[in-house]
Order: structure tokens, then C-alpha cells, then sequence
């Protein structure tokens, strides 16, 4: 540890981490009636709006920013890196309220021991928003510290110098950072931060800026959890059940441990581990086992459609306005449109296999691996392998792709055990095929959209939604009791727009594989089908579907809809949407509120001999102030790409008891062929920062679907449309 | 069994199974990470590197095939920061990279690319390449590859 | 001087093996008059041999590679290419080497690659397949006898009996067709009409 580290790191993680559960107990006391009108009011609170920062409110600026021997900045980021950009919006975080350029500034990843590491992980649109108060907040109390060491070397008034770019400037002197550290007895922050610029006043914050692990990127260096090694680390390959629910019944591994190098296989209640010198060796080895599983139910895929239906499972409300019930009674006047719509099952796929490198020494486990909840997997090990939470720390590493699919990293504590029971650092690794099969999902889920019109007017909406949990299964039990509907599968499902009878219920199912998030949650399944039934209402109604959008945004209570408003209008005259329309051609518009981001989005496609080709993507989004422009645009479009990836090829399906997929082969993904070109349109308003990972993706499938629609005159009620529509 | 190759243009001489994939001879044995395990089937495209100058998946390329050959992987292709390959320095001027894992891979394909068709279009380049990017930066690999054939024509003609 | 002595013997075994070829190829031709009925016979033991997805998958009749025992269209946009071996950045030894690959199941031969469009042989009759056979504008300008020997010993068309895992080898064992392939010769190589 340098000297200036000594300096300036003067409190403990502990407080930190307390200050999270306290956050959590405190609302669970608070919110502990489950009743339907009380449920429906704490599922709208977290459906609508943006993350909440548990655990990262109260904290101490020295233990975000360190000042290093060399004058290099250093900000420890509770929220990992995993492609979503933000490093480079905290970095500018930091820079505004340290007036000092991004570049000066290195963001890293702290283990769970040593810095700040958000306790209830990265995920939900929610890490540069998260950051924006609390990273600005630790800078200004940094800068005011440093500016008012400085002016006591100086003899002067910290009113007279200014921190500038590393230094603290006062007349013709500077001292950097580093020195002034160098050069004080102490470091005196203040409790009460000084007051914050506003948007007025942004020099970086705003502006476009290149990623700051770019340079890391372009040179290929060895970032990724995976790529790490630690002295005398052996590699591991699990031999995991093919099956559905299957349960190790027996297994001969002579001929595995017969090859050279293998050092042992290692038996666990439900999987196995090869463990050898080499890599290669550990994998085709794990293929020499042979064993044999229990396997109470072969699943197929007709047993999951036929559980992921509107009428089966828990009912829930989510959504009661109005009295839709008695306009849907009464037949005698108007006209009811009813459709159905499903989504399929869905796989992360993210180019990084999972991967845990573990290191049991002195009663202390060290894990380094890409995860998006170091925390989650600190309080696993310490639970499972009976350790003490402080005896385990977790570094977590850039992530190769996230999108919701690494909070819960099976190989974390296989790693662990491995590496205890051997007393040498391991490096277990999914193979592609276990990252297909032994994995959780996006759940499937079946879609009823009722309409009623009466007078050339929608009067009543109906949604009723069957689908598996989301997140409940990494959330405490009473949170069930207290929503009811899982809020992350039944994202998005409610209506937003302008009618006076709405209503959404939910039909939580069980399906036999382990459900989870995938980027977007349920807004890609709900998106769709409300998106595309609005489209088909605006047919029924003779109307154009932006301006029939347009004219059920009209909630002067809800900012969201002037500024969704705005967006559509943008992107309705960027796509030139009422340009002529040619054979096997057509664009298709869709929006969403995701919490407080709006979003809008038009799609051209054209088929052509049965191929599906989106030739463009215009997309309009508010997110409320954009930190970096540059970082926005990038989840835009990756956003479009997964979304049209997801909404023409992904379908996860099971057969025979197993998951279909085991690999890319099987699994096809959006590829550099599939690519449109983009229109990116960025409309921040405010002083809010809100989500951009994940709201782009909600009107893709369903601007896609109603694309389709125009081009063929064939209704696009499922996805995925696969690519073959000869 | 002992294998003899060029890395980087370094000599070097591994002794493993002859069978080993070269890319986790090129990762665990020659240290050199850039190159990914993505599939281990060839499909993805995330461990591609160059042998003899010729694009290849390294996972399905067993180590005793490149006896003499040599091998180029993204840490050979420029020789410091300073002096970028036209593919590296499009890639930063477009801002390429969003999670990391699959770029370098894609680098090695882009650098193939340009060598064989020195003004691709946009169909050229999504006919050429068939690697697996899942957080979307197809778009933006498009564009880098345009600028890194200009980079390359521009290089070539102050020559 | 080692090298010079050991070059000569060398040289002289050269000049021995091209006499030793052209006695044997052009010569004395081993297509005989024979029986026409059992070089017809021999030719539909021949076909069943080229109508498997082991050989057939590299002879489509269009620009796609076909896969797998139901000879599927190559994923990830592989083609033919302008020289039968995909584009010129992503070639088919991009993933094929010289022999199957047990870590990864990719199958792998020596000059891994499609035959010229020439020899497309899918939606083809056996009067089709057969004059596609010995057209030497489209065979590569083969002989009879040549294409029996490449038929009969080239390592590409010699993988089809060790396809790897997961890949059934033609309906026909080796040692069967390159007898059948000898009956035909010897019969007048005949096809049907």
C-alpha cells in the first residue's frame, strides 16, 4: 500500500454494506400487507420507477477515489463494467466535480473487501444513473479536501485555489494531487459535500466521450475474468446433467482419470469436476466420464406451452382502472378485438463463458471471475462452504457480455469447493454447451390482448399475461407477498396510454428450467404484445399508428407523455414514415415508457425470397440528462441488435428432457449480415438521469412485427418469426 | 511432443499434447489472452488469429499443424500503442468495443479482410465475416472496417 | 557434398516414378471392352456411393455447402466462393484442417473444399450422374481411369469412411466400391443411358 493510499483510505467497507440492508429491512417493515390494492401500488412503484440506489447513498469519498503515488486518479466502481459503458460515465462524473479531464481518471473494479461494491448488483438499466449523485458527490468532497490541503501549504485561502486537471492551481504555483497528499499530515474531508453543478454549468458531463477501457479493448489485454491466472492454478471442467431436474445417480470415471495430466475427479451432489493441469486435457477428459442421471420427468416443449398459458398458474392484478369488466360484459354495443401472442424462451448467449478462477489458502477463498453480484456470490461461498463473509473476497473482472445473465454464476462456487477441497487456485470453466444447457432463461410467456371499441374509440384494454418469474427467486420471500406479480417478469405489462378502463393481470407459471433476467426483463415480452395489438387496433380503426398513439398520450400528469410525445414526432419525421410504401417493403412504428425513459423506434424491413431483412432502425430516445452521448448510442444500438436477434432467431426449446440448444449452431444470433443501418435520435430533457440499457430494446420485435405486417399482410403474433417465412 | 512455431515473429517451442487446440496453447502456455474461447467448435469466430496469414479459428486448430508456421495473434498485429494497425486505430476511432470479448477476434478477421479486398463495401464486409458479436456493435465494426481500409490505402500511398 | 550424393539416387527414382506413371495411365489403359450389364451393375453400387451426404454435401448443384446426415445448408453464410473454397477471408480451412478434430467435431480432410459447380451432382438421374462422371470438361479432364484412382485414393474422397463422430459413411463399404469401381473400369465404365 503506497502512502498516500495510507492517507486517504480511512473507513471501512462494513458501514457501506450495513447501510444497504438497513435501506432494505426498513421498506420491507414498512410495505408488509399483501393485499391485491396494496400489491398492485408496490408493483407500480417498481415498475415505474428507476432503480432504487440502495447501499449507495451514504458513503465516504476516500473510499470511491484514491489518489495513487504516481497522480493517478482512481475510482473504485460499485457497478461492473460489462460492456454497458459505465466506466466512462462515472469517469465523467468524477472529472466534472474534480475539474479535471476523464483521461486522468482510471475506473477499476474493487474487490468486495476493499472499495465500494453496490450490494445489490448492476442490472436494470440502473449503473450510470446509480452513479450520477453519488460519484459527483465523493468527487466534490475529494476536490474541496485537496483544495483546502493545498491552500494550508500554501498559507492561503482555499477560496483562492482551484484544482485543475490532476493539480491545484493558486496564481502562478500547482501542486498535483499525489504531492499535496505527499506533502499534508492528514486529509480532512468534509461530511457535508459542497453544492453540485447543475447542467448549466457541465464541462464534461454531456459531452461525447470514448470509452476509457478502449485502448484495453483495441489492444486485446487480459481483462476478462477468465483470462487471469494465479501461481500453480489447475484448470476444471464439470460434468453437469444434460437433463432437466436430473440428479447424479452414478458415474465411472476410470478411463478420465486413466489420461494423462488429470489430477482428480471431484463428486458433488449434482455434478462432477475434472480437475487437471491443462485446459484441454480437463475438458476432453470431463467427455470420458460417463455418467448416469435420475430424471423424474422427460420435459418437452409441449409440456411448457401448455403450462405457459393465460388462465393456468397464480393470478395476479397488476393494473385496474376504470371498469373495464362491465364494457367487456356488455355485447350489445361496439366491437371487441381479442389476439394472443407469445414470446419464446431465451438464452443469454454472451460471448464470455461463464468462469471462476478460486483460490482456497489460509481459511481465506479469493475468487475472480465476471459477475454482475460480487456481493451475491461473496454471501453464497460464505454460506455453502460455512465460511465467514469477511474470509471471502470477490474481484470481480470486466464481464464478456452481462444482459442479465450473470447474477447468478453457477461456476462461483464450484470454483470454490474445487479449490478447497484441492488447496490450489482453480479455473473452472463453462464449455459452451454446459452455458447453453445448464443455465437459467428469459421464460417463454402467452399474451391475451383485449380491446373495446365503441364509436371509432378505444374504451377499454385488457392484458393478461402467463409467464415464469424473473426475479422473486433473488429477492427475500415476503417481497411475493408484498407484489405479488413479479416485477420484473410483468415489466412494462401495464398500459400507459390514455383509456379510461385498463386492465393487466398476471398468471404466474412454473416451468421446469431456472427462469431469470435477460436484458429488458419483461418489457421485450410485453412491448411486444401490446405494441403489435395497438397496431392491429389502429387497422381496426382506420387511423395511422403514430397518430392514433399520439392521441392516447394525453396524461398532462404524466411528464412521460409530452416527452414521449416529442420522441415519437422526431422519429416519426426522421423515418420519413409516410414516404410510398413498395412491394415487400414496409416500416412498422412501436413505442414504450420503460420507468422513466421513453423510447420510439421505426423499422424498415424487406423480405426477400423468405429472408427477413431490417434495412433500418430509427430510434428516438428521452432518458432524461445524458451523461455521455457516445455510450448511449452504443446501448442503442446494441439494444436494437439483440432486440431484432430476439425477436427473428432466439427460441430456447426443450426436448426430451433436455434443452435443445447447445450451442450457436443451434442457437442462431443476430450477425453482422443481420445488421441495418441506425438512426440514433438522443432528446435529453432535465436534470434526471435515468436508464438507457435496457428501454431501446422494447419497441424492436414489436416495430419489426408491424414492419412485417405492412410488407406482407401476415400478422406477426409470435416470436421468434424465424427467418424463414417461404 | 515438442512443437516449433513463430508467435508475434518470436521463435518459440512448446512442449504439449501435439493435439492441443493452438488457442489454449496461445493462452495458457504463451500467455497471450487476447485470443478467446467462445464456442469450441469453430463457430463464433473468438479465438481467430492468423497463421501463415491466413485467417483461422484457433480452437479447431491443433498445435502440432503449426510446426514452423507463423502465428499472428491482436498482440502481434502493431507493435506498441504508439503505432496502431490501421484495424485497431479504426476501431478506436469509431469507438468499437462494448463488452471486449468477442473484438479481438473480429480484428483479426477485419485485418484479413482489408488485405484481401482494399475498398469493401458494406456487402463485402458482412459477406467475409461470419464471427458472433452479442452486445450489438455490428454496426459500428461495419464502419471501423471502411475506415480501416482507408487508414491502409492512405498508409500505402504516403509510402 | 552429402547433398549431392544423395541427390542423385533421388533423381533417378523421379524419373523411374513419371515412366512408371505414364506406363500405367496412358499406355495401357485397364478399360476393357467387358461386360456392359456388370459395369452398370457396379455403377449403381458406385451411385449410392456419391448419393450419400458424405460426398454429395461438397457436390451441390448451386453456391451452398450442405451438412450433416440431412445435408442442411452450411450455416454462417459459408459459400462456394470463386474458388470453391469460400471467400478469400474466411477460407474453408479457417475451420477444416487436414484431419477430423476431436475437441471441436469439425471434420477435416486435406484440400477440405467443395468439387467445381462442373460436378454438382445433387437433383441429378444416374444417366445425369454418369455423364457428369466422365465429362472431362467438367471432371477436371479425367479419364475413366484417373477418376476411378481418384475416387479410389484421394484423402478427401477417402474421409467419407471416417467421417467422425456423428457423421454416417456411405452406404457402401471402401474396400466394395473401389472393387465396384474396378468392375466398371474393366467392364467399359459404362453408365446408364
Amino acid at each position: 500500500m503506497s502512502s498516500s493510499e495510507k492517507d486517504i483510505k480511512l473507513t471501512s467497507r462494513r458501514n457501506f454494506l450495513q447501510t444497504g440492508l438497513v435501506l432494505l429491512g426498513g421498506s420491507a417493515v414498512l410495505l408488509e400487507f399483501g393485499c391485491a390494492p396494496t400489491q398492485r401500488k408496490v408493483f407500480d412503484f417498481v415498475d415505474s420507477n428507476e432503480a432504487p440506489n440502495m447501499g449507495l447513498n451514504k458513503f465516504d469519498a476516500n473510499f470511491w477515489i484514491r489518489i495513487l503515488d504516481d497522480n493517478k486518479i482512481e475510482l473504485a466502481s460499485p457497478k461492473v463494467e460489462m460492456g454497458q459503458g459505465v466506466f466512462t460515465g462515472a469517469a465523467l462524473c468524477a472529472a466534472e466535480e474534480l475539474n479535471t479531464h476523464p483521461r486522468y481518471i482510471s475506473v477499476i473494479h474493487p474487490t468486495t473487501q476493499n472499495g465500494p461494491v453496490d450490494p445489490f448488483g448492476t442490472g436494470g438499466s440502473s449503473s450510470t444513473a446509480g452513479l450520477f449523485e453519488p460519484v459527483r458527490k465523493a468527487a466534490a468532497i475529494t476536490r474541496v479536501a485537496l483544495e483546502e490541503a493545498a491552500a494550508k501549504i500554501w498559507k492561503t485561502s482555499a477560496s483562492n485555489v482551484e484544482a485543475k486537471d490532476g493539480k491545484v492551481v493558486y496564481a502562478d504555483k500547482s501542486l498535483s494531487f499525489a504531492e499535496i497528499i505527499k506533502q499534508s499530515k492528514s486529509i480532512k474531508f468534509r461530511k457535508k459535500g459542497p453544492a453540485l453543478k447543475t447542467r448549466k454549468d457541465f464541462q464534461y458531463i454531456g459531452t461525447d466521450q470514448p470509452r476509457t477501457d478502449l485502448l484495453q479493448k483495441v489492444m486485446g489485454a487480459s481483462i476478462f475474468g477468465i483470462d487471469y491466472e494465479l501461481p500453480n492454478m489447475v484448470y476444471g471442467t464439470t460434468v453437469e446433467s444434460p437433463y432437466l431436474g436430473g440428479k447424479l445417480k452414478s458415474f465411472d470415471a476410470d478411463e478420465a482419470l486413466a489420461m494423462k495430466g488429470v489430477l482428480e475427479v471431484q463428486e458433488e451432489d449434482d455434478y462432477l469436476l475434472v480437475v487437471a493441469e491443462k485446459r484441454y486435457v480437463a475438458e476432453m477428459a470431463a467427455r470420458k466420464v460417463k455418467a448416469e442421471w435420475t430424471v423424474n420427468k422427460k420435459w418437452t416443449q409441449e409440456d411448457i406451452d401448455a403450462a405457459v398459458q393465460v388462465g393456468k398458474g397464480k393470478f395476479e392484478s397488476i393494473q385496474k382502472d376504470g371498469n373495464a369488466a362491465a364494457v367487456f360484459r356488455n355485447k350489445d354495443q361496439g366491437k371487441t378485438l381479442e389476439f394472443e401472442y407469445r414470446t419464446a424462451a431465451a438464452a443469454h448467449a454472451f460471448m464470455e463463458p461463464k468462469g471462476t478462477i478460486a483460490r482456497y489458502a489460509d481459511g481465506k477463498m479469493y475468487i475472480i471471475t465476471g459477475t454482475q453480484q460480487p456481493n451475491r456470490d461473496r454471501v453464497e461461498i460464505a454460506k455453502k462452504l460455512s465460511m465467514k463473509k469477511d474470509d471471502v473476497d470477490v474481484q470481480c473482472a470486466f464481464l464478456g457480455g452481462g444482459f442479465g445473465g450473470r447474477f447468478y454464476i453457477n461456476k462461483v462456487i464450484q470454483a470454490a469447493r474445487a479449490s478447497k477441497k484441492l488447496g490450489r487456485p482453480i479455473h473452472v470453466l463453462s464449455t459452451r454447451e454446459q452455458d447453453f444447457i445448464n443455465n437459467y432463461y428469459r421464460p417463454s410467456s402467452h399474451h391475451v390482448m383485449k380491446a373495446k371499441i365503441e364509436n371509432n374509440q378505444i374504451v377499454a384494454v385488457q392484458h393478461d399475461m402467463a409467464t415464469d418469474d424473473m426475479i422473486f427467486d433473488f429477492m427475500p420471500a415476503i417481497m411475493q407477498k408484498l407484489m405479488g406479480a413479479d416485477p420484473s417478469s410483468c415489466h412494462g405489462a401495464a398500459f400507459n396510454y390514455s383509456i379510461d378502463s385498463r386492465v393487466t393481470n398476471s398468471w404466474r407459471v412454473d416451468t421446469p428450467y431456472v427462469t431469470g433476467i435477460w436484458r429488458g426483463v419483461g418489457i421485450v415480452a410485453t412491448s411486444f404484445a401490446k405494441e403489435v395489438f395497438f397496431d392491429e387496433i389502429a387497422e381496426e380503426l382506420g387511423q395511422d399508428p403514430i397518430e392514433m398513439r399520439l392521441a392516447h398520450l394525453k396524461d398532462e400528469k404524466d411528464a412521460r407523455h409530452g416527452r414521449l410525445r416529442t420522441v415519437v414526432e422526431k422519429v416519426r419525421d426522421a423515418s420519413n414514415w409516410k414516404g410510398k410504401s413498395v412491394a415487400g417493403f414496409g416500416k412498422g412504428f412501436a413505442c414504450a415508457m420503460d420507468r422513466e425513459t421513453v423510447v420510439a423506434g421505426v423499422a424498415e424491413v424487406t423480405v426477400d425470397n423468405g429472408k427477413i431483412k431490417v434495412t433500418k432502425f430509427t430510434l428516438g430516445i428521452d432518458a432524461g440528462l445524458i451523461v455521455n452521448p457516445e455510450g448511449v448510442r452504443q446501448q442503442c444500438e446494441g439494444c436494437i441488435m439483440m432486440g431484432l436477434s430476439s425477436a427473428i432467431y432466439e427460441e430456447l426449446l426443450v426436448k426430451d428432457g433436455k434443452v435443445n440448444h447447445s450451442n450457436y449452431h443451434q442457437y442462431p444470433v443476430a450477425m453482422l449480415s443481420d445488421s441495418p443501418e441506425i438512426e440514433i435520435l438522443l432528446l435529453g430533457t432535465g436534470e434526471h438521469v435515468y436508464g438507457v440499457g435496457e428501454p431501446p430494446i422494447a419497441p424492436v420485435a414489436p416495430a419489426i412485427a408491424n414492419a412485417l405486417y405492412s410488407a406482407t399482410g401476415k400478422r406477426f403474433r409470435n416470436t421468434p418469426f424465424r427467418n424463414d417465412l417461404s | 511432443m515438442k512443437i516449433n512455431f513463430k508467435i508475434n515473429g518470436k521463435a518459440v517451442s512448446v512442449d504439449v499434447d501435439a493435439d492441443t487446440p493452438l488457442l489454449w496453447v496461445v493462452r495458457d502456455e504463451l500467455k497471450l489472452k487476447a485470443t478467446k474461447y467462445g464456442c469450441g467448435r469453430a463457430m463464433c469466430g473468438a479465438c481467430s488469429l492468423h497463421v501463415d496469414g491466413e485467417l483461422t479459428r484457433s480452437c479447431s486448430f491443433p498445435v502440432k499443424f503449426a510446426e514452423g508456421k507463423e502465428v499472428t495473434t491482436l498482440e502481434g498485429l502493431s507493435p506498441n500503442e504508439e503505432e496502431l494497425h490501421p484495424v485497431q486505430q479504426a476501431w478506436m476511432e469509431e469507438n468499437v468495443p462494448q463488452c471486449g470479448y468477442c473484438q479481438p477476434g473480429f480484428m483479426m478477421a477485419a485485418a484479413k479482410l482489408i488485405k484481401e479486398i482494399d475498398n469493401p463495401s458494406t456487402e463485402d464486409i458482412k459477406a467475409n465475416i461470419s464471427n458472433i458479436c452479442r452486445c450489438g456493435t455490428h454496426p459500428r465494426i461495419i464502419k471501423a472496417i471502411k475506415r480501416a481500409a482507408q487508414i491502409q490505402q492512405s498508409k500505402t500511398s504516403s509510402l | 557434398m552429402n547433398n549431392m550424393r544423395h541427390k542423385k539416387p533421388l533423381l533417378v527414382l523421379l524419373i523411374m516414378a513419371t515412366v512408371f506413371f505414364i506406363c500405367n495411365t496412358t499406355e495401357s489403359p485397364a478399360i476393357t471392352e467387358g461386360d456392359p450389364q456388370k459395369a452398370l451393375e457396379a455403377f449403381a453400387t458406385i451411385s449410392k456411393v456419391l448419393r450419400s451426404p458424405r460426398c454429395i454435401n461438397c457436390h451441390p448443384s448451386d453456391n451452398v455447402p450442405r451438412v450433416g446426415d440431412d445435408s442442411h445448408e452450411h450455416l454462417f453464410g459459408v459459400v462456394r466462393g470463386a474458388a470453391d473454397h469460400n471467400g478469400p477471408v474466411q477460407k474453408c480451412a479457417t475451420c477444416h484442417q487436414n484431419e477430423n478434430n476431436a475437441y471441436t467435431r469439425i471434420p477435416g480432410a486435406p484440400h477440405w473444399g467443395l468439387a467445381p459447380i462442373g460436378m454438382g451432382w445433387q437433383g441429378l438421374s444416374d444417366a445425369q450422374l454418369g455423364q457428369t462422371l466422365l465429362d472431362t470438361s467438367r471432371n477436371g479432364n479425367r479419364s475413366p481411369e484417373a477418376l476411378v484412382e481418384h475416387m479410389s485414393h484421394d484423402a478427401l474422397v477417402l474421409w467419407a469412411w471416417d467421417p467422425g463422430e456423428g457423421r454416417t459413411p456411405p452406404p457402401v463399404p471402401l474396400d466394395e466400391f473401389r472393387a465396384a469401381l474396378q468392375t466398371w473400369l474393366e467392364n467399359g465404365a459404362t453408365v446408364p443411358e
